[in-house]
């Protein structure tokens, strides 16, 4: 079964620089693509790229200056604020500043539930957070009830992503979700990113400027360059025949640990 | 038999502060030879770029050497620290002299030492040629002059480097820069231009000139590549392996948490862990037969590219978090995290050893106990 | 199991709580943890005030004989005695009790003016960046004249329209001029607040601008706001000092502050070498007053800058 989630069609960010002599820079320009549902999509491109304008325009949290934005066939427009979120949720790449340090971590869980599932009462809530915070692979009893700066960034990471899930949505935006984090526990997220997607069918879109990540974890991968689309397809054919020019050079530019450019 | 150029002997360093005493770099022991690349490895906070600075002979205000002993090019850099507390004064009073004394040899002839992130250490309302400038003036001194060395009991005559004259420092400089930014692939325009009208990459390379001016001995960068795209790094990796083969650099000690990268140019590798070394051994033996629990996790978490296939099917990540410097265990610090823990790792820190003979590898892990 | 499912509980029974009191705890917890001294230190002066309140409460702390100016001058000034340790003046009152309900009065003032011009602030610096667009520029361009105004001049000129002038005016007036700063402080303050990450994040669990505004923002530009307080607090009191000094203040005598005991005695005894104390000392209590403002307001500088804060 294939079904489209989420469809962009020409999406441009444009903006104007300076009163009098005025200057145009492209945060993202004539994006199209499309993520299927229980599909990983990958954004790879480096710093300036437009990955994480497309993402905040996806999120609604920045305003396209053209294109349209499709859920489900329908224009985002369409949706209403509550609706649309119980739709498409995302996570940043700063784990740390993305918890009100003011507050435990629990505030972001209630704010969370209190707003997708006011209905239910206490005890019901407490068994869907807690069931939330398995699927992530968190422990209650070690998590709730403390400040962001006592946990680690995975786990901070981690707690976000419960938060997402509490809303059971159709499409995750993930923007640089490990770049943050020690190297070490990065797996961890991109290991839950593909289980969400295997086990509860959610569409990823997943932004990463690491080409390594990308390749471990996606089903298709774009390949942006200065705001436009240079290339995309299927993982292993873009990574592995690439066909533009830029794609060859960034390619081949990524250390890896399986060639070595001077012996 | 191999020059040994740097020799590190059971160093320690602390942070001292309002906040406590942390246990940065504990009781690391490993030696240099020449024409190594040395990577250390390891995640962040684990006492990387502490190590660095007391390579340097005189690290930042809040860290402290504690004890131990830096050898470079058979100067020590450190006087061994007194057990008499009332000698304490003294000893930091000589201490000081002795670095005020080493430190302009050291780290223009000896040491070029590229700090974290480096790029944006540039003064923004300098241009680039005036901030070398003062960073010469501040490592060669303008006036001659003949000091008087307490600790050799001879006269030094002044010019640390020879072919100097200090009164002509402002030319000479800027000759050698001309001739040397070229070489390292940077336009001679840069020097005349300010650090925003450059980029990330030219940046940083503008840094690793400056410190590579009189052709140190030993260059310790510390993350230079990592907040950079590939590309850039990748043009960064050319440059100092260009700088390698004009025999500019000779020996390099490369910092960094991103094993992919330290796999493309070293040769050899420090993985730390808690601020204490657990695994010396060959890049290519970290990667395809690590030796320590830890480095074999950190290998396996990491999503390398593969540019002939497609990518590994499954990463595990290590669970749990390194254990707080400030009262650090007496184990090995990895007990908690470790998949392979005995009960004797709790209790003791292990010694190094060699599991395979006649290999130039060493392990803390109390698995290779025979 | 058990335990698991009661942390939870917990946690939400607290999530649960109406969210304003749910702020005032967290509010506390901050000021508990983070401002200690300074808490004391403002403590320490509503207590004050609290003590002036009861003093001049006292039976023959208020008598009219002492306090009230029917401007008629008997010229029986009495030297410094135990019974009137700052004399007497030539209307036959005492100097200390005028003193006392200055000092009470004139900190009555400073909080009147500091709320006024905390809450101007607050709203101005606040909802303008946060909501953005048209509010945010009007907010900025409305900080922006308000900054520039002449305000001395402008409040001289109000208080001189009027007839009579009550201390409600003169304090509604001092406080809606004073806040500018304040709304700017505030204001770049958001203006980084509103870019983090954890604004994203509300605002995709669907909240409205204003329940942000209020539990992510305001927690967070506290600190701004404590020091904002103080700072007004002290202005206020020296601004209607310098009113009251011109003769601006307060018409209908009843409410004697440290400007209007200043401005009474002035011209009378100014040049009197043998009278100094009379107006020396209200000066000397003014100064005292904003001594301790300036204390409070550099031990909040210090602890907002985490490097000073280092060492404290």
């Amino acid at each position: 079964m294939v079904e489209e989630i989420i469809g962009v069609e020409n999406l441009t960010k444009r903006y104007i620089s300076g009163i009098i002599r005025q200057k145009e820079v492209y945060g993202a320009r004539d994006v199209s693509f499309n993520i299927k549902r229980g599909e990983i999509l990958s954004l790879v491109g480096e710093s300036g790229s437009g990955k994480s304008t497309i993402a905040n325009m996806i999120l609604r949290l920045l305003k396209p200056t053209k294109g349209e934005i499709n859920l489900l066939g329908k224009s985002i427009r369409e949706y209403k604020i509550k609706n649309y979120y119980e739709n498409v949720q995302g996570i940043f790449q700063d784990p740390y500043s993305s918890y009100n340090f003011f507050y435990k971590v629990d505030h972001v869980l209630n704010q969370a539930i209190s707003h997708s599932l006011s209905w239910v009462d206490i005890a019901e809530k407490e068994r869907i957070i807690a069931n939330t915070l398995g699927i992530v692979g968190l422990r209650p009893d070690e998590t709730l009830g403390r400040f962001p700066h006592q946990l680690s960034g995975g786990q901070l990471q981690r707690i976000l992503l419960a938060r997402c899930l509490l809303f059971k949505p159709r499409l995750l935006i993930a923007d640089e979700p490990t770049s943050m984090i020690d190297a070490c526990a990065r797996a961890e997220v991109l290991n839950l990113l593909r289980k969400l997607r295997d086990k509860s069918g959610i569409s990823v879109l997943f932004i990463t400027h690491d080409i390594g990540q990308a390749q471990y974890i996606s089903d298709r991968v774009i390949v942006m360059k200065q705001g436009e689309i240079v290339e995309g397809g299927p993982t292993n054919e873009v990574f592995l025949n690439p066909k533009e020019d830029y794609t060859k050079a960034l390619l081949s530019s990524v250390p890896s640990i399986y060639r070595r450019w001077y012996t | 038999m191999t020059e040994v150029v740097l020799k590190v002997e059971d160093l320690k360093g602390v942070y001292r502060g309002s906040f406590g005493t942390v246990y940065a770099v504990d009781g690391v022991s490993f030696n240099v030879n020449k024409g190594d690349i040395i990577a250390i490895a390891g995640e962040s906070g684990c006492g990387k770029s502490s190590l660095a600075e007391l390579l340097t002979g005189s690290p930042m205000p809040m860290l402290h050497y504690e004890s131990g002993q830096v050898t470079v090019n058979e100067t020590p850099l450190y006087l061994p620290k007194p057990e008499d507390k009332s000698k304490l004064g003294n000893w930091e009073k000589e201490q000081e002299e002795l670095t005020n004394e080493t430190r302009k040899e050291i780290l223009c002839k000896i040491i070029g030492y590229v700090p974290q992130s480096s790029q944006d250490s540039l003064n923004p309302v300098k241009k680039i040629r005036s901030f070398l400038l003062d960073v010469m003036k501040q490592r060669i001194g303008t006036k001659p002059r003949k000091r008087i060395s307490k600790r050799k009991d001879e006269v030094i005559e002044d010019g640390l480097v020879e072919d100097i004259k200090p009164g002509n420092l402002r030319s000479e400089v800027l000759n050698r820069v001309k001739d040397h930014f070229g070489k390292l692939g940077l336009d001679e325009d840069v020097i005349n231009r300010y650090p925003h009208e450059l980029s990330g990459g030219m940046k940083q390379r503008a840094v690793i000139g400056i410190s590579t001016l009189w052709n140190p001995l030993i260059l310790i960068a510390d993350e230079p590549t990592s907040a950079l795209d590939v590309t850039t790094q990748k043009l960064l990796i050319e440059t100092f392996m260009h700088l390698r083969e004009l025999g500019i650099v000779e020996t390099i000690l490369y910092i960094s948490h991103d094993i992919p990268t330290l796999a493309q140019i070293c040769n050899k590798c420090i993985i730390m862990y808690a601020g204490k070394l657990v695994e010396y051994n060959d890049m290519q033996n970290i990667i395809n037969s690590p030796l320590h629990p830890y480095t074999e996790g950190l290998v396996h978490s990491i999503a390398s590219f593969n540019p002939d296939g497609s990518a590994e099917t499954d990463l595990t990540a290590i669970p749990g978090r390194p254990p707080n410097l400030r009262n650090p265990p007496i184990g090995c610090g990895f007990y908690d995290r470790c998949t392979k823990r005995m009960d004797i790792c709790k209790e003791e820190f292990p010694p190094f050893y060699t599991p395979n003979e006649g290999e130039e590898s060493k392990v803390a892990c109390w698995l290779y106990k025979k | 199991m058990a335990t698991e499912t009661t942390l939870i509980s917990k946690s939400l029974e607290k999530g649960e709580k109406s969210p304003i009191i749910n702020i005032l705890s967290k509010l506390w917890g901050t000021i508990k943890r983070r401002y200690k001294k300074q808490f004391i230190l403002i403590m320490g002066l509503l207590v004050f005030v609290l003590i002036l309140e009861i003093l001049t409460a006292l039976p023959g702390m208020t008598d009219p004989k002492y306090i009230l100016f029917d401007g008629v001058k008997y010229h029986s000034e009495y030297p410094p005695s135990w019974k009137y340790w700052l004399g007497t003046n030539s209307t036959s009152q005492d100097v200390a009790l005028l003193i006392l309900h200055g000092t009470k009065n004139s900190l009555y003032f400073g909080i009147g003016c500091a709320l006024i011009s905390t809450a101007v602030a607050l709203v101005v610096g606040i909802f303008g960046p946060f909501i953005g667009g048209v509010w945010d520029t009007a907010s900025s361009f409305i900080t922006n004249i308000a900054m520039v105004f002449p305000q001395i001049p402008f409040i001289l000129f109000i208080s001189s329209l009027m007839a009579t002038r009550s201390w409600v005016t003169v304090m509604l007036i001092i406080g809606l001029f004073s806040w500018p700063w304040a709304a700017r402080a505030i204001r770049s303050q958001v203006l980084t607040l509103r870019e983090r990450n954890f604004i994203k994040v509300s605002k995709m669990s669907a909240l409205g601008n204003m329940k942000i505004a209020f539990s992510e923002i305001i927690p967070n530009v506290l600190s701004y706001v404590i020091l904002v307080f103080s700072i007004s607090f002290g202005i206020g009191i020296i601004t209607e000092a310098g009113i009251s000094m011109l003769g601006l203040g307060d018409s209908s005598g009843n409410f004697v502050t440290l400007g209007y005991v200043l401005w009474y005695h002035q011209t009378e005894y100014i040049l009197n070498q043998n009278f100094y104390h009379i107006w020396l000392s209200p000066g000397i209590v003014l100064t005292l007053i904003f001594l301790i403002f300036y204390v409070i307001q550099s031990s909040f500088i210090m602890t907002f800058n985490p490097r000073t804060r280092e060492n404290m």
